[in-house]
């Protein structure tokens, strides 16, 4: 069975726990154990600890993997949302091209061929922005 | 095409067009102000960036027989770093993107209806109270329009992304109470060793006093990040709880009581942010 997250955590605990436990042993028993006993017991402790920090890093990793596919989800979910916001922008947009359209074809009525110039860059502008 | 219409059919669209507007008028600002908050309060890389540095400072404590798992472990906390912060980032944004969709200025076109009714008159298309009236009922119909689809796409990117959006969250609730939690303790117990070990062999009255005065300020420093631990989670759990809420009250998001419902969501998410501030 694969290991889960929570049982990474789990391990860690029991890891730390076991680490604390020598160290208390070591430091109640400090005289009787001996300089050599002493710093073999205190490389346990460190190596312990480690594996403890280990599963912690695994327990991380694991939840990261466990949560992707609904994390895609969501960022799907945000883009379609930012295409929804884009949508409602171009409204405004299109409004602004309908009122260059208007003063282009009264200029065109008009026949003037300055207003019409002037108009039909207006509408390229609202077009375009 | 000239706009010829009497008075009265122009009142009449007019009063049809109030009621739609009426109707259909729909204020999500709670939803806004909740959905920035979250995007704001969710910003904090602190913590990670503790994490990803652990077995760096773990190296200070054990001896350099144990390094090399250290060095390990460092690089493969330096590749999570990138895919934690990427997770805080994913929730960022699409926060922002809510608070995009709920935000009221979006369907207000006024000023360009405003100028396509001055240009429909200024191009003789209409006289002056054709074109007014032309300005009022466009305005009407093109916010009622406009609210009603926006309402209708925030309720229904909450309705989708509640399911997916607590996995996220309470995932990375777990990593920042538990893991990170753990993680500090871990350290916690590097310290303990260290110094406890270093204080159990000294002799120096002074050299003494200076340890205890160093593993003092340590303590104090994991301790913060505890505070900085609880108060990030707080600030995980509200934005999740919160969204509970809106998807919960999604078809009832402009009614009063549930605006203030979700502004206390608001105000405990800038009460945590603040508490991580002042660390």
């Amino acid at each position: 069975m694969p290991l889960t997250s929570a049982d990474a955590l789990a391990l860690s605990k029991s890891f730390r726990d076991l680490s604390v436990a020598i160290g208390d042993f070591r430091f109640a028993n400090w005289d009787a154990l001996g300089d050599a006993n002493r710093e073999l017991l205190e490389n346990e402790e460190w190596s312990i600890l480690n594996a403890s920090s280990d599963m912690v890093t695994k327990a991380v990793g694991l939840a990261l993997d466990e949560s992707d596919p609904a994390a895609k989800k969501v960022q799907g979910a945000t883009a379609s949302a930012l295409k929804a916001v884009k949508t409602l922008k171009d409204i405004s947009k299109v409004i602004g091209v309908a009122t260059a359209t208007v003063g282009l074809a009264a200029a065109v009525i008009s026949k003037d061929p300055g207003a019409i110039a002037k108009n039909a860059k207006a509408v390229f502008d609202a077009a375009t922005a | 095409m000239r706009l010829h219409r009497s008075g009265q059919g122009w009142r009449a669209i007019a009063v049809a067009c109030v009621v739609l507007a009426a109707s259909g008028c729909a204020s999500l600002g709670a939803v806004r102000d909740f959905a920035s908050t979250s995007s704001d309060a969710v910003q904090y890389s602190h913590l990670v960036s503790a994490y990803a540095g652990t077995p760096a400072r773990l190296k200070r404590y054990e001896p350099q027989s144990q390094w090399s798992e250290l060095d390990r472990q460092a690089t493969e906390r330096a590749g999570q770093r990138e895919r934690l912060l990427l997770r805080q980032k994913l929730i960022q944004d699409y926060m922002d993107a809510l608070g995009q969709l709920a935000a009221d200025d979006l369907v207000s076109y006024d000023n360009q209806i405003d100028a396509l009714g001055a240009a429909v008159k200024n191009a003789k298309f209409a006289d002056q109270n054709e074109a007014a009236a032309f300005s009022a009922v466009s305005k009407l119909l093109v916010s009622a329009v406009t609210d009603r689809w926006r309402r209708d796409k925030v309720v229904s990117l909450i309705e989708q992304t509640e399911g997916p959006f607590q996995v996220v969250m309470g995932a990375l609730v777990t990593i920042v109470e538990k893991d990170f939690g753990s993680d500090v303790a871990n350290e916690r117990v590097a310290l303990d060793k260290y110094y406890g070990t270093l204080q159990r062999e000294g002799k120096d009255p002074a050299g003494l006093a200076a340890l205890a005065e160093w593993r003092e300020m340590r303590e104090g420093q994991l301790r913060d990040r505890d505070s900085a631990i609880g108060s990030y989670t707080t600030v995980l759990k509200t934005i999740a709880a919160g969204h509970h809420k809106l998807y919960e009250s999604r078809h009832d998001l402009s009614k009063p009581e549930i605006k203030a419902e979700i502004h206390t969501y608001t105000m405990r998410l800038k009460e945590a942010s603040t508490a991580i501030a002042r660390l």
